[in-house]
């Protein structure tokens, strides 16, 4: 850009009467923009150019530091310790699902802009914070192809069938997930768990995928070879079986640190580490996780179940802490984020006790999501003097 | 321990560095003096003079039959050079009194009233009206109007408003600092006029500077100190002992600190009802610039022609705080200032930068309620168009100081529901702009918002032509 020599450039001279100081007349500069220059009153700015615009609009004329391009990109730096540790208990797998969502849902979202036409939103991040927390929700054996599927339908239908980004009422992950749990009824290529560090008895770079062989779902790796024996059972589905092998100190740390059968997102230490930082930087508050996580331990104890068990397993801290929470799908007042936070919670304890399913916040988040606009209608907070 | 302040509300950086140490320094004349016809709430004047006219600082120049109006003062002595259209920090162009002003610069003899306290009360509220009094934080409401409660609202306290919440200005602060005798003398006036029994000067954290300054002047003169004593131009006993009942009040440093129910609120704990008026809970708010203006004019009788306002921003080259002449065009006071810093500016606000207006002319004069110029420079000032729509993250409706969900307002501005963004309470929104500061989205809020209202009253008033 040209830079332009300004506008009042001498300095004012000393008056010459004490009475009056007027200030010396200032020779207007050659090239002054008649659209900038005063009314018949004044004489135009001296230097100020034509190319010279300044920019009207309304108050506030200072903003807060941060957009919704760099929140996303805290929610990226949030999710991550959680994906680093997938990794080391998965190994190569969860490196794969998270790399085949992400493509998935950045190139979904690139191509239905470029179809309809719509200005290109990649750079606000949010498609690829959506590839995240869906990796972070599926098993590490989950096919590539069903990986990619979740990314199109959560980009696809959840977001942008809705209008894009703001619009959607479902959470794109969760919608996402829900719909590819509900696509492999017949064959539930999606509920096979395996232990962690499974890597270590084979060998890290060994990619895993689930197939359906006949009439059963196994494990094999990518050339087709069957890996036996590497099956878990989730901490969800050990409970419903009555155990109470992780409802002691050690099983407490195991859900803690992720070294658990289950989803890439299983470390609730990780996760919670990724929760503080958003907390930390004033993009989620606690009103809605905590409403959550006090609801299911009240129901627990009142039951007798185990409230620590309750927090820490079935994706409880993902889904309060980095699902619950989004912004688009949750209410925005107080009394409703609590509501809303109370609802999760009953939901996902009765779900997870006494329903056909073992585990619920995937399906509590979804069904609240729902009623979160008529939460807010109903909360609107009282006005100050009303 | 916790300062006292409201709920709700921001932290927008402060800015106020650059001139708080600064002294205030008297700005010269400019080569012309433009006066709006309109400088208040209220009714437009109409001109007393006629051009080629030659008038006397003081002189009154234009004045208006209704009851919710001050007059206007020439505030320097010259030829009336013309009355006609002229541009206003509204964008609009508004009728203005232009005066070329001459080398003698005489003013008319002002007449002051030695012992106002002894003076009656309608006599002192008469004069503040003459003397074309407004509110100075910006609003710019005829003062004698809000020192006039109804009379069976008895007022018991009177709120000092010197909190100054806007960033980047400090004139407030410097005035309090520099002229904090004068300034107490005319807070035992209003107390009188209004008759408030305390007065509470509140005043935020971090202008340490004038809190110390103002408590060290209570203290001596509560302890009747003979230094000051002698110093005093004009003892009058009757402010002696009122200054025992001026309590000086920290509040949390916060914007909008000094929005007047906010204040109220952080105060006295008084929730003044909504759409209702502070007497209503038996306060009367004087912001403090307007205190001194009201002593200057009852004491020394000089009318409001000149004010303190802040020239600052990260675009001027020397930021400092400006006694002015009203009328004084920007441009003049820009150059008083040094001019642009590093180049073309960005963006040039009247007022403070929550609540300011963005002009684009810089013929545009300072008028009674401008309390500061920021100028930004290009690199401050982003695109006003490009912003994204709602994610409802509901920041604003953590920070809206009237418990609004802004959102839910703007949401229904931007798809033209009127009638469903009025239910969301559009009309209790006083503008603070906290919503729009904080949102992520960059989202126009207050523009949103300010739409709504201009069609609901568009609507209301088409109803009452109607029926």
């Amino acid at each position: 850009m040209k830079e332009h020599p300004l506008i009042i450039s001498s300095p004012l001279a000393v008056s010459p009467t004490p009475a009056i100081s007027p200030v010396p007349r200032v020779e207007p500069a050659s090239g002054v923009s008649p659209a900038l220059s005063a009314s018949s009153v004044l004489t135009s700015i001296p230097g100020l150019k034509a190319s010279t615009v300044l920019t009207l609009g309304s108050p506030p004329h200072i903003r807060a530091e941060g957009d919704i391009t760099k929140a996303m990109r805290d929610v990226i730096i949030a999710l991550t310790p959680a994906i680093l540790v997938s990794i080391y208990f998965f190994g190569l797998n969860a490196i794969f699902v998270t790399g085949v969502c992400v493509l998935s849902t950045t190139m979904t979202e690139f191509l239905i802009r470029s179809i309809l036409r719509r200005p290109f939103s990649l750079n606000d991040g949010s498609a690829i914070v959506t590839g995240l927390l869906l990796a972070l929700s599926l098993p590490p054996t989950t096919p590539w192809w069903l990986c990619a599927l979740g990314g199109i339908v959560a980009i696809g239908i959840a977001k942008e069938l809705f209008g894009g980004l703001g619009k959607n009422v479902f959470n794109p992950a969760l919608f996402a997930r829900t719909f590819l749990f509900v696509f492999t009824t017949w064959h539930p290529l999606i509920e096979k768990y395996i232990v962690p560090l499974w890597w270590k008895s084979h060998a890290f770079t060994r990619l895993l995928t689930a197939r359906f062989v006949g009439n059963a779902v196994i494990i094999t790796d990518f050339a087709g070879k069957r890996i036996d024996s590497i099956t878990a059972a989730t901490p969800l589905a050990f409970a419903r079986a009555g155990s109470q092998v992780f409802s002691t100190p050690s099983g407490y740390w195991s859900l803690l640190l992720g070294n658990i059968g289950g989803v890439l997102g299983g470390s609730s230490l990780a996760l919670l580490l990724g929760a503080a930082y958003l907390v930390y930087k004033g993009h989620i508050n606690l009103k809605i996780p905590g409403s959550i996580l006090i609801t299911m331990a009240i129901l627990s104890i009142a039951v007798g179940k185990d409230p620590i068990f309750h927090i820490l397993a079935g994706g409880l801290i993902l889904g309060a802490f980095f699902m619950a929470t989004d912004w688009v799908t949750s209410p925005v007042t107080t009394y409703g984020q609590i509501i809303y936070g109370i609802g999760i919670g009953i939901f996902t304890f009765f779900v997870r006790n006494y329903g056909t399913r073992v585990e619920g916040m995937c399906t509590a988040i979804l069904h609240m999501n729902v009623i979160a606009l008529f939460i807010d209608r109903y909360t609107r907070p009282r006005r100050f003097g009303e | 321990m916790r300062l006292p302040s409201f709920k709700g509300g921001i932290h927008p950086p402060h800015y106020k560095s650059e001139t708080e140490h600064k002294a205030i320094v008297a700005c010269p004349l400019p080569e012309k003096i433009v006066l709006p016809l309109s400088q208040h709430i209220g009714a437009p004047c109409k001109s007393l003079v006629e051009v080629g006219q030659h008038v006397k600082a003081g002189e009154k120049i234009a004045e208006s039959d209704a009851f919710l109006s001050v007059p206007i003062h020439a505030s320097v002595s010259g030829i009336i050079d013309s009355i006609a259209p002229h541009p206003h920090f509204s964008g609009l162009e508004i009728t203005c009194i232009t005066i070329t002003p001459d080398r003698q610069q005489e003013s008319i003899p002002f007449a002051g009233i030695d012992n106002p306290q002894r003076e009656p009360i309608e006599k002192l509220k008469s004069i503040i009206k003459e003397a074309g009094i407004v509110g100075m934080g910006g609003a710019a409401f005829p003062t004698f109007v809000k020192l006039s409660p109804p009379r069976d609202r008895p007022i018991d306290s009177l709120i000092i408003n010197a909190c100054e919440c806007e960033s980047f200005l400090t004139c407030d602060y410097r005035l309090l600092v520099e002229k904090t005798d004068n300034f107490l003398k005319g807070v035992a006036l209003v107390m009188k006029i209004v008759e408030a029994k305390t007065a509470y000067i509140a005043i935020e954290s971090n202008k340490p500077e004038a809190i110390s300054a103002i408590r060290k002047r209570i203290n001596a003169v509560n302890s009747h100190d003979s230094s000051y004593n002698n110093s005093y131009d004009n003892p009058y006993d009757d402010s002696h002992n009122n200054l025992h009942n001026i309590l000086i009040l920290e509040l949390e440093t916060k914007y909008p600190q000094g929005c007047e129910k906010q204040l109220i609120h952080a105060v006295l704990n008084r929730v003044v009802p909504l759409r209702k008026l502070p007497s209503e809970v038996g306060v009367v708010v004087q912001n403090a610039g307007t205190v001194l203006a009201i002593y200057e004019a009852i004491r020394f009788g000089k009318p409001l022609i000149e004010r303190r306002l802040t020239v600052t921003g990260p675009g001027i080259k020397n930021p400092q705080n400006v006694l002015a002449k009203l009328g004084t065009p920007i441009k003049h006071l820009i150059s008083f200032c040094g001019g642009w810093k590093d180049g073309p500016p960005g963006k040039i606000v009247i007022g403070g930068p929550m609540t300011g207006f963005a002009v684009d002319n810089l013929a545009v004069p300072i008028v009674k309620g401008t309390s500061g110029i920021v100028v930004f420079s290009r690199d401050m000032v982003p695109d006003p168009d490009k912003y994204w729509p709602c994610l409802r993250c509901g920041k604003c409706a953590e920070v809206c100081p009237m418990f609004l969900v802004p959102s839910l307002i703007g949401y229904y501005s931007e798809k033209k529901r009127y009638r469903a963004a009025d239910e969301c309470g559009a009309l209790d929104c006083m503008e603070c702009g906290s919503c729009a500061f904080v949102c992520p989205s960059r989202r126009p809020l207050i523009q949103f918002i300010r739409k709504t209202k201009a069609h609901l009253m568009s609507q209301k008033k088409k109803a009452m032509t109607r029926g």
